[in-house]
């Protein structure tokens, strides 16, 4: 049986293996739209049809008995809106807030949400065809965040794989 | 013949021949009456006249020999007396004495003035010996003392020619000290001179250092309003991040909002990228301008410590300025102190050589006396000798009378 570390090498592995190949660049397509951003100096981006709203990180709120991964809640139009950070799914190491913080408010079918982001990149473009699969951590579970990387490396995540995940107060998704 | 007999023989002799004659012509008188010229008498009675005369002869001889013993007595015995005690003086005795108390006659005197000469020479003979025996002891000091002397003397030469030659070599170090006194002399003057320059030197340098201090404070001052001011524009510059990122996150929703409108908001969301890329570059610029504001800051307050750090160098230099200024005032009274000592020093100096001079003559006039001392000490050494020898000789003459 392989330790938790082997794994993690082995998705590294995997990861420089699958940067490593030439791509053959197919006749360039539009691709879909996505909003880039930043973690832990990597770049991530979600589909752009789930992003809603994007401002600084302000008038957090932090609530006792929260899972890890649920910051607080916060205002936006009258509303309180949980914030997320999905670098607990991604096994990124806790990191300290600060001002640069900017949280993008995403809505998937009824369930409004925001992710905490370390920077914001904006609307781009990624062609389907040039992603790739790579292992995460939670692909093992069979529903990971992560839905490939383009060749830039930016990584494409399947925000909406995160509803399984999250507990929003007991069943009530949104506010 | 007879007058080179004794006197005493010759009395003897004249007397004894007195009565002879004496008794004789008594004897030869009654034969001549009787018998020679036949007195006519009666036999009786010239038996009687016979006897008669005999008995006077008798009675002439017995006076005879009275008379010779008086003689022998008041004549003969005082002159042997006499004689016998010259004749005991002649041999150096003194001692013997005339006993002829009872006499007043010439005997007597003559007696009496030998028995004084006797007395007043043996008084002189006792006199004489005791003056030779303290001669001779004197004499004998004199010649332990010419000895004695002689070792000193000896050790007073040796003396002399060691403190002669310590004399030469202290001339020649007065002579020594005399010229390094002079050069310390001059060195001090030398010295003296460098110090007033010094003070003056110091007295430049605190003025300057006034100087500096207040141009010091004037930098300070305009740093520090410098740094005001970058703080403004720091201020200022975070105001208009702010406003850059809010621009960019508000070009970033119009574009999110402009992607929502499909194809209709696409020439929405070229403008809403432009703007966004308009933000970047005002966050980029803002960025160079904040990394070069924050270079302006780090270097003003590294010129504030430095300037800081540069006036509380320049208050230390000052007060050490001034603590030089002291300390070199105090050193120039010292030197100049040291140079009147020196003065002195060179002036004692010079009369050192002068008295070591004066010691070196002294000192060969003592050298030339001690060689007359040894000189006269070696004529009182023979004097003395003599002086013993003449004082052994008196006392073998004077040992030769009898007290």
């Amino acid at each position: 049986m392989k330790t938790r570390t082997d794994i993690e090498r082995q998705i590294f592995h995997d990861r420089a293996t699958a940067l490593a190949q030439k791509t053959v660049l197919s006749e360039k397509s539009a691709g879909i739209p996505v909003f880039s951003f930043f973690l832990a100096r990597e770049r991530y981006a979600i589909e752009a049809k789930y992003i809603q709203h994007v401002f600084p990180l302000q008038d957090l709120t932090p609530l006792p008995g929260l899972p890890s991964y649920h910051l607080g809640i916060t205002s936006l139009e009258r509303k309180f809106i949980s914030v997320i950070k999905i670098e607990y799914f991604l096994r990124i190491p806790d990191r300290s807030l600060s001002s640069l913080n900017r949280v993008i408010l995403i809505q998937i079918d009824s369930i409004r949400f925001c992710i905490l982001t370390d920077r914001i990149e904006g609307l781009d473009f990624m062609d389907t065809t040039e992603i790739k699969q790579v292992k995460s951590k939670e692909s093992q579970t069979g529903n990971s965040l992560i839905q490939g990387m383009d060749v830039s490396g930016k990584i494409l995540l399947k925000i909406q794989n995160l509803l399984e995940n999250v507990d929003f107060f007991g069943g009530n998704k949104c506010f | 013949m007879f007058l080179t007999r004794k006197v005493s023989v010759r009395v003897r002799f004249i007397s004894m021949i007195s009565i002879v004659v004496i008794i004789m012509i008594g004897f030869f008188e009654g034969f001549y009456l009787f018998v020679v010229r036949n007195v006519d008498i009666a036999a009786s009675t010239k038996v009687k006249l016979f006897w008669g005369t005999q008995i006077t002869g008798i009675v002439l001889m017995v006076i005879a020999i009275f008379i010779l013993i008086f003689i022998e007595v008041t004549l003969v015995k005082p002159l042997i007396d006499i004689a016998d005690a010259t004749k005991a003086v002649s041999k150096g005795d003194l001692s013997l004495r005339v006993n002829m108390d009872d006499r007043n006659d010439e005997f007597g005197v003559i007696a009496k003035n030998y028995n004084k000469a006797m007395d007043f020479l043996s008084l002189v003979v006792k006199e004489l010996l005791v003056t030779i025996h303290v001669l001779e002891n004197v004499g004998g000091e004199i010649l332990n003392s010419s000895v004695e002397t002689a070792s000193s003397t000896s050790e007073t030469a040796s003396s002399i020619s060691e403190t002669s030659t310590t004399v030469e070599e202290l001339h020649q170090t007065a002579d020594l000290s005399s010229k390094k006194a002079k050069y310390v002399m001059e060195i001090s003057q030398k010295a003296v001179d460098v110090s007033k320059t010094g003070l003056n030197s110091v007295e430049n340098a605190i003025l300057s250092m006034k100087e500096i201090q207040e141009q010091m404070k004037l930098i300070s001052d305009s740093i520090l309003s410098l740094s005001e001011k970058s703080q403004l524009i720091g201020e200022i510059v975070s105001t208009t991040e702010n406003l850059a990122e809010q621009s960019n996150i508000l070009a970033i929703n119009a574009s999110i909002e402009a992607a929502k409108a499909g194809e209709y908001g696409k020439g929405f969301s070229v403008v809403a990228m432009e703007v966004k890329n308009l933000a970047e570059q005002s966050k980029s610029s803002i960025s160079r301008i904040r990394t070069i504001l924050n270079d302006i800051q780090k270097a003003t307050n590294r010129a504030v410590l430095v300037t800081e750090n540069g006036s509380k160098a320049v208050d230390r230099g000052t007060e050490q300025s001034r603590e030089s200024r002291e300390s070199i005032h105090i050193l120039s009274s010292i030197i100049s102190e040291a140079s009147q000592a020196s003065v002195q020093i060179s002036a004692s100096s010079n009369q050192q050589l002068v008295g070591t001079d004066h010691v070196s003559k002294a000192m060969e006039n003592i050298r030339e006396a001690s060689q007359q001392n040894e000189t006269s000490k070696r004529m009182v050494e023979a004097s003395s000798k003599n002086l013993k020898d003449l004082s052994l000789k008196l006392t073998e003459l004077v040992e030769k009378f009898k007290l």
